[in-house]
């Protein structure tokens, strides 16, 4: 029932909850939410909740202690004090996370908590940005419950800040907005179940052929396809959360600004994940100095974020080599590439879309040696692979040709923004009505995919 | 009654979605006695509507009456149906397929197909129904005739159009023509099959004594790790081989299995599912071999299932096993099943529905040696946490399939000292999803079979 793409969900959960939200008056609501949201939670990771409850009560108490009418002036013992409170709330927030991700790696992946990644980093955010004064209103508990734990963004984010969410006001529900909302969750459950869901079964192919069997062609073919798998499957993820927490009656947390359209790799990532990126923005880079003081340190920060990234995502060395690969990237096209790059934007165009695939391989193949086997069948100067058989990219493309189209064209920010623009005409609606049946077909009659983000 | 009007313009999507939700529940509750009746409908976790998708999914639709009967007789000749769904495809219409909803519909093509073909299946197995058979023949010959009147009155009007539709009530008349054949072809061999069946004496009620050693492969055992779901399989004691005359009965004669070279497969045909697509692919055997697979293929849906037919020196092409056991006569038959099975029946089942389909080979392939093939295991991993697809299963069906074999033109051989672990399980470095060989591990079953021939 956690997993948006699934019938229990759209069918059970969804309705039933959206009802008695939209009918129970405007200050109940939030009470409503809570208790949805903890339900929700609580049927898909049990015994968690208890973190996540004892987590909340926490960071709500230790957020009342920090906070300060803005403006005030302070006694420097109560300055100091609220750094400590501060340092103890992030420190501990931190350790939770820390000390789950490592339980997860070394002993049982089932011991880190679902959501966990995202929800601790509101939890951050949260005690920085009342530190700040960025949150000027005192946070009631209710509102801190539901800022952290609402159903939309539990599970995966996105990771909306507290100052983004309106808590201060009482909820009202606009028919334009559960419209938009129902828009943005269809196609998104589209995106999920007919493309990436479709596009992934190549990639587990690949797996199960050996990647010293496969031919360059095809590795270059995997790339992209796991590239599109993993696009679609947190993009439709994020339009789902976008959507619901819009017929919820929240402003719509955008997570993706079509990444593949970037003029370089740093762009990519101000469009790809776009909360987790601007979360280690404000509250990594920034405190660390920024850019500001100069380009050594302006390097150490970007590899210190970036090294963080890919931990965040994952303990394994796959991901840390990820992250630092990035940053070297984004390093090179800061400095020395950047006036190459003022030049020629269509070189940075180039190296995204040739780049960003590349980096999701790493991504993708936990092991190294694996990796290794990998790249040396995307550059085969060195290797000749084992068993190549070279008919495979034309068996490979004759199946997923469909499906590759499909995600080129949704990569143009254009074709979806037609989709978007003329959501009310009739055509777009008979359009949708059709997704949305057909991904109901697809569900009813396959077993439901997680979705990929679930476990980071 | 405005004002319900006024609320829903502004809720487009939504108020399309509830009402075909809506409406898909209405069907399903007016025909879950009727159409849907075998249909699981007291599941909390999906709608009611969910039915109709796997009804869809099915081949079956609200129309089509109770229990099995009309599905079967909808399925009809697949063959002509679809060519004359081909054939009546203009050109326009191709292209306004495009975009979105290609790589959906061709999805529903072909569960549907499957399906349909199951139930086919399904009314073969049922047999005696031959008047059901002519039923169909004649009104199939309608609908084909009125087509081509149809077709020939809108001719009249436009020269081009004439030409075209002319050309379109040929392939029509052509597809129907090939279809009665087929219908032919299907009803002898069946005939002959029923034939066999009579001819067969009554069992025994204790098990022959085994074939001599090196007349087939000994059954390759497995390590039990006792989460088999005994549902599917069948008691240990069960009877399998015990007829004395026919042709399962054993000769005075008897071969045995030996060395022998390349050449030896150039006139045979190798029949299977997905591993078998793989050793097409990956077994360097591809340019002198002849190839009859399909992932998913199974025991159920052998002979009315399309597959895919490469033969040396010529494209692979989409066919069924009348076609190419009626094309020609092959000197060895190699069949490799069981894993697709794993779920569905007991073993006894599998046993009797693969003695049918030996049955049937013979009967269009008198001269062939026929090779059953011992399902190769899966890894230690799956073994251990899988129900349904594990060793304990997979020994037992082998070990049923096993005493099909006379020694004489039916053999045993089992693959799986070739690749399994002194406990029986496929050795994980082997295999990437552990139930399929890597590419370069296909080589390892070929050295098998060219290590495991009878030469008569």
């Amino acid at each position: 029932m956690v997993v948006f793409s699934s019938v229990e969900f759209i069918f059970r959960f969804m309705p039933v909850f959206m009802i008695i939200y939209w009918i129970a008056p405007g200050a109940a609501k939030k009470y409503i939410l809570f208790a949805g949201s903890i339900l929700f939670y609580a049927v898909g990771s049990g015994w968690f909740t208890l973190l996540l409850l004892g987590a909340t009560v926490f960071n709500f108490l230790l957020g009342n202690w920090i906070y300060m009418k803005p403006g005030r002036r302070l006694r420097p013992a109560r300055a100091a004090q609220r750094k400590k409170y501060l340092r103890i709330a992030v420190g501990t927030d931190v350790f939770l996370l820390v000390l789950c991700k490592i339980l997860a790696l070394k002993v049982n992946a089932a011991l880190l908590p679902l959501g966990m990644s995202f929800y601790i980093f509101k939890m951050i955010s949260f005690q920085a940005d009342i530190y700040t004064g960025k949150i000027e209103v005192r946070p009631g508990f209710i509102n801190t419950a539901v800022y952290f734990s609402m159903f939309p963004q539990v599970t995966q984010g996105p990771i909306m800040r507290y100052g983004e969410g309106n808590f201060e006001q009482e909820r009202r529900i606009t028919l334009r907005a559960v419209e938009d909302g129902m828009v943005f969750f269809v196609i998104g459950l589209g995106m999920k179940v007919l493309l990436a869901d479709r596009i992934g079964i190549l990639w587990n192919e690949l797996t199960k052929i050996g990647y010293e069997s496969i031919s360059t062609p095809l590795a270059w073919l995997g790339a992209y396809a796991y590239s599109f798998q993993l696009y679609f499957d947190f993009w439709g993820y994020s339009l789902m959360a976008g959507g619901l927490a819009m017929m919820l009656g929240f402003p719509l947390i955008r997570n993706f600004t079509h990444p593949y359209a970037a003029s370089g790799v740093s762009d990519f990532y101000r469009r790809w994940h776009a909360t987790l990126g601007s979360w280690f923005r404000d509250y990594v880079y920034i405190p660390l100095g920024g850019s500001r003081e100069g380009a050594f340190k302006t390097i150490r920060n970007l590899l210190a974020v970036w090294l963080l990234t890919g931990f965040w995502h994952g303990g394994s060395l796959n991901f840390i080599i990820w992250g630092v690969v990035l940053g070297l990237i984004i390093i090179w096209e800061k400095y020395p590439a950047r006036m190459l790059l003022e030049r020629f934007p269509v070189l940075g165009h180039l190296h995204t879309i040739i780049l960003i695939p590349l980096t999701w391989v790493i991504f993708a193949v936990t092991s190294l040696q694996e990796l290794e086997i990998y790249f040396s069948r995307l550059f085969p100067f060195f290797s000749q692979g084992v068993a190549v058989w070279k008919g495979d990219i034309f068996k490979y493309l004759g199946i997923y040709w469909p499906y590759l189209l499909v995600s080129v064209v949704l990569c143009v920010p254009a074709a979806y923004n037609l989709v978007v623009m003329n959501r009310r005409h009739p055509a777009v609606i008979a359009l949708l009505t059709g997704v949305f049946w057909w991904s109901v077909y697809m569900l009813v009659n396959n077993a439901g995919n997680t979705f990929m983000y679930f476990t980071f | 009654m405005q004002k319900i009007l006024e609320f829903l313009r502004q809720i487009p999507l939504v108020a399309v979605l509830a009402v075909t939700g809506l409406l898909l529940t209405w069907v399903a509750l007016v025909c879950r006695d009727t159409a849907y009746a075998d249909y699981e409908t007291q599941s909390f976790s999906r709608p009611l509507l969910s039915i109709v998708m796997e009804g869809i999914h099915d081949g079956v639709y609200p129309w089509s009456g109770g229990g099995d009967g009309d599905p079967a007789a909808e399925a009809g000749s697949t063959a002509a149906a679809e060519a004359v769904a081909a054939a009546e495809e203009s050109p326009e219409s191709a292209k306004e397929n495009g975009g979105q909803e290609a790589p959906e519909e061709t999805e529903e093509k072909e569960n549907t197909e499957e399906k349909e073909s199951a139930n086919q299946e399904k009314k073969d197995e049922e047999a005696a129904s031959e008047e059901k058979t002519e039923e169909e023949k004649t009104s199939e010959e309608e609908d084909g005739k009125e087509g081509t009147e149809e077709e020939k009155k809108d001719s009249e009007t436009e020269e081009k159009g004439k030409r075209e539709k002319s050309d379109a009530a040929k392939r029509i008349e052509e597809a129907a023509r090939q279809a009665e054949a087929k219908d032919a072809l299907v009803e002898e061999v069946e005939a002959q099959v029923k034939a066999v069946e009579e001819s067969e004496t009554a069992p025994l009620d204790k098990p022959l004594d085994p074939l001599p050693e090196n007349v087939c492969n000994k059954v390759v055992g497995a390590k039990d790790y006792g989460n088999a779901d005994s549902y599917f399989m069948s008691p240990d004691d069960t009877l399998y081989n015990t007829d004395t005359e026919g042709m399962f009965a054993r000769g005075e004669v008897t071969y045995t299995l030996g060395e022998t070279d390349d050449s030896y497969f150039e006139d045979a045909l190798f029949i299977g599912d997905s591993r078998t697509s793989g050793l097409a692919e990956y077994g360097s055997m591809m340019d002198h071999t002849s190839f009859m697979s399909r992932e998913s293929a199974s025991i159920y849906a052998l002979f009315s299932s399309k597959m895919d037919f490469r033969e040396p020196g010529s494209d692979v092409r989409e066919t069924d096993l009348y076609d190419v056991l009626s094309a020609r006569q092959y000197g060895k038959i190699y069949l490799s099943v069981g894993v697709n099975e794993l779920g569905i029946g007991n073993t006894y089942g599998y046993y009797e529905l693969y003695r049918r389909a030996l049955i049937k080979i013979r009967v269009m392939q008198p001269e062939a040696i026929i090779y059953i093939q011992g399902s190769m295991h899966v890894s230690e991993a799956v073994a251990k946490k899988d129900k349904v697809t594990n060793n304990t299963i997979i020994v037992q069906r082998n070990k049923a399939i096993a005493t099909l074999a006379n020694g004489y033109n039916i053999f045993y051989i089992d693959m799986n000292t070739a690749v399994c672990d002194k406990n029986g399980n496929l050795i994980a470095d082997y295999s990437g999803d552990g139930v399929h060989l890597k590419a370069s591990k296909y080589e390892l079953w070929h050295e098998s079979l060219l290590q495991n021939a009878v030469s008569r």
